[in-house]
């Protein structure tokens, strides 16, 4: 069982969390004055990177607060939890975690 | 005291438990179960920005300090309970539910939107020698002494039912927990606990 800290409750199992992908996605200003193709960037364009990854996460069956976690794609393990708007924590490898 | 046409409160567990002895019966019953009903119920969400106006306001009428953690405070016949940030369950013992979500609105409604959950919400209490291991085969928090300390809660899954789970004060020697879950999850919810209680014995009251 995977155990994810959850930044308001603590420690709880993985399926009381969903994921909601990417996360530190902002939503432009003003959508109006994008083209078509900064808009599809926003809406859909995402990394998919292979090691350390900001990913929002939703404590669905807890406090049911969305909050971000870094995630290591190759090994899923949650390196760090943060608060929403909370900046990205300073973590790029998973040596730094340790 | 209701009128004659007026609906009476009834239990969600009326039509699925028997008062007394459950499961095994030799020596003395490791769970037991009691039903909180002479209780009003009610839930708290601070407005934007309100919830340090909200808890200066609470402590200066109660006395009691809102937690910020998932913490149970109570004094008298009053409790506030933890949800999530923002978020607290009210709880008085012997009143009656609207007039508990009235009397809170008038006090507070310009800094939390609060709602009666008085007949939302079936809680009991369990306590007893093996009521962990019962609790374990549907919870997934620890819930030993050193981790899930007295006045710690938890809203959390129990046999995939969503639950809140606070861990009160011993009765007698033993452990004693409540635990809420939605009216409509009751008789589910029953059925976990007559099935995990079975092997300890569970007294019913
Ligand atoms: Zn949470």
């Amino acid at each position: 069982m995977l155990l994810i800290e959850c930044p308001h409750c603590g420690p709880r199992a993985e399926i009381e969390f969903r994921c909601g992908g990417e996360a530190h996605i902002a939503r432009p200003a003003d959508p109006s004055a994008l083209d078509d193709n900064a808009w599809a960037e926003f809406l859909f364009y995402r990394s998919s990177p292979k090691g350390v990854h900001a990913e929002r996460w939703n404590h669905a069956h807890g406090c049911q607060r969305w909050f971000n976690a870094l995630r290591d794609t190759m090994s899923d393990r949650i390196l760090a939890t943060y608060p929403a708007g909370a900046a990205r924590p300073n973590i790029t490898t998973i040596e730094a975690a340790r | 005291m209701a009128d004659a046409a007026s609906p009476q409160a009834r239990s969600a567990l009326a039509d699925v438990w028997h008062h007394g002895r459950q499961g095994r019966t030799d020596g003395m019953a490791g769970v037991r179960v009691v039903e909180r009903s002479d209780v009003a119920v009610a839930s708290i969400a601070a407005r934007k920005g309100q919830a340090a106006a909200l808890a200066t306001k609470i402590e200066a009428r109660t006395g009691l300090v809102l937690p910020v953690t998932p913490r149970l405070v109570a004094a008298d016949h009053l409790s506030f309970t933890w949800t999530a940030p923002g978020q607290w369950v009210a709880m008085a013992d012997g009143e009656e539910g609207m007039a508990f979500a009235d009397e809170l609105v008038a006090d507070l409604g310009s800094l939390a939107a609060i709602t009666d959950q008085t007949d939302g919400r079936t809680i009991l209490r369990l306590s007893g020698t093996h009521v962990r291991e019962m609790l374990a085969k549907g919870c997934m928090l620890d819930l030993h002494d050193t981790v899930f300390k007295v006045g710690d809660t938890a809203v959390t899954p129990i046999a995939l039912i969503t639950a809140q789970i606070t861990r009160l004060g011993d009765e007698g020697s033993v452990a004693a927990f409540e635990l809420a879950v939605m009216r409509s999850f009751t008789q589910s919810f029953w059925h976990f606990i007559e099935v995990s209680s079975a092997e300890f014995g569970l007294d019913v009251s």
